[in-house]
């Protein structure tokens, strides 16, 4: 992880609106390196929107997102390995087995850790061959989720990540995002389940 | 480093699509069904044959081409890859420039490779078939860049199908024009120099400017 970012995750004066409708306006925040964001609120207030804005997906009305020193809107794609993103949806091809899948993520990213000791995390070792079609739904959000520890990004973008997952998967993604911030990694994370996560250092942004 | 994402993911595209082989075929047999439609509703005879083929071969052609493109981006887009693909390290022009290759390979060579057999059965001199093998070979990726923007622009409709045609065909009349005078002149065992240097051309312009084009339209489809 470079010292580039050491400034943080900063959104200053965010507005998003959806339609007519404005979500949020004004909104600004600052994560500096082991810090987590905690997004509630009700649904249709604009969780998702804000995250995909700051991830890059989205373009605020207005406001900008910082990562570092670089505007996230202006991100190379080089700087874009600095960031990873996990929504409601999951990503995968349901083509390829669950191996195939981290294994591509792992590739792109140019990750070092291999994809069998994911799947191993996972416990998802024996499904590690079975194409991603044949997976429950639980089963898919882990290996969507699993390809976190290949991407060796500083700041974590997720969507509602405990959707899906049973109490061990819940368990160890929480461990995963409790590590990240050891790490000096940067968390923000929407969720209706924001006990799941206590412990680690945070701040919460309601909507 | 941007050359080993693009093979990634051009390998990726490729394995996906193997598995789904059945949907592969829809665009050949379209094109085989198609070409041998017009026999029944014009006429059997030779003559006729000889004097239609052409034409018939790169309608059909093209008609074939459309009929994949709406999976193109379509399945990426609503199982999430796209966004992650977006976000990845490798720019987004090199992954849909990787993305349209494989959709080359998977729906375009296949129809290179068969068309001379139809030609074959339109009574089209042997001695053309390399020129039309040619001109099918400069020609079929522009269209899979033209129909891929198309593609790119549809991709946050509910569905896309009709309207990519609507969008795309318009934009295939150089491409035909210069197809069917290439083969017509090989036919008449002239020279197809001049139009094979423009489907080239044409080519060119696609490959370079098609997949930038393709990228800013993804980009505008997922916001």
């Amino acid at each position: 992880m470079t010292s580039a970012l050491d400034s943080g995750l900063v959104g200053f004066s965010l507005e998003v609106s959806r339609g007519n409708r404005c979500l949020f306006a004004d909104l600004s925040f600052r994560l500096e390196r082991g810090e987590m964001a905690l997004v509630t609120g009700s649904n249709g207030c604009g969780k998702t929107s804000l995250l995909r804005v700051l991830a890059g997906l989205a373009v605020p009305d207005s406001g900008r997102v910082m990562l570092g020193k670089a505007d996230i809107h202006r991100f190379l794609a080089e700087q874009r390995r600095d960031l990873v993103f996990k929504g409601h949806l999951n990503g995968l091809k349901k083509e390829l087995t669950a191996r195939e899948n981290l294994e591509f993520f792992c590739r792109l990213w140019r990750g070092s850790y291999r994809a069998d000791t994911v799947l191993e995390e996972l416990q998802l070792s024996q499904a590690a061959d079975s194409l991603v079609r044949h997976l429950s739904t639980g089963q898919r959000r882990r290996v969507s989720l699993g390809a976190l520890r290949l991407q060796p990004a500083t700041l974590w973008i997720l969507d509602e990540p405990l959707a899906g997952l049973d109490k061990s998967g819940i368990d160890l993604i929480c461990g995963w995002v409790g590590k990240h911030l050891q790490e000096g990694g940067i968390a923000v994370i929407a969720t209706h389940r924001p006990q799941a996560f206590s412990g680690s250092y945070q701040v919460t942004i309601e909507l | 480093m941007n050359m080993r994402g693009f093979i990634q993911i051009l390998t990726r595209d490729l394995k996906v699509a193997l598995r789904r082989w059945s949907e592969l075929c829809n665009p050949l047999i379209f094109f085989l069904i198609v070409a041998s439609l017009f026999p029944l509703a014009i006429s059997p005879e030779a003559s006729d044959l000889k004097e239609v083929g052409t034409g018939v071969l790169w309608i059909s052609a093209l008609l074939s081409s459309l009929l994949a493109l709406d999976g193109l981006f379509r399945d990426d887009a609503e199982d999430g890859s796209m966004e992650q693909l977006v976000l990845s390290p490798v720019p987004l022009t090199i992954i849909i420039a990787a993305k349209i290759l494989a959709h080359w390979l998977i729906t375009g060579l296949p129809l290179v490779v068969i068309a001379p057999v139809i030609a074959l059965s339109y009574y089209m001199p042997v001695d053309a078939l390399t020129t039309l093998i040619l001109a099918l070979i400069l020609a079929t990726p522009t269209l899979s860049v033209l129909g891929a923007i198309g593609a790119a622009l549809t991709v946050g409709l509910r569905r896309g199908g009709p309207i990519v045609g609507l969008l795309v065909l318009p934009l295939t009349g150089p491409v035909l024009i210069f197809g069917t005078l290439a083969t017509d002149l090989a036919v008449q065992g002239e020279s197809a120099a001049g139009p094979l240097y423009l489907l080239g051309a044409l080519l060119a312009l696609a490959v370079v400017l098609g997949p930038l084009a393709t990228s800013a339209a993804v980009r505008v489809s997922l916001e």
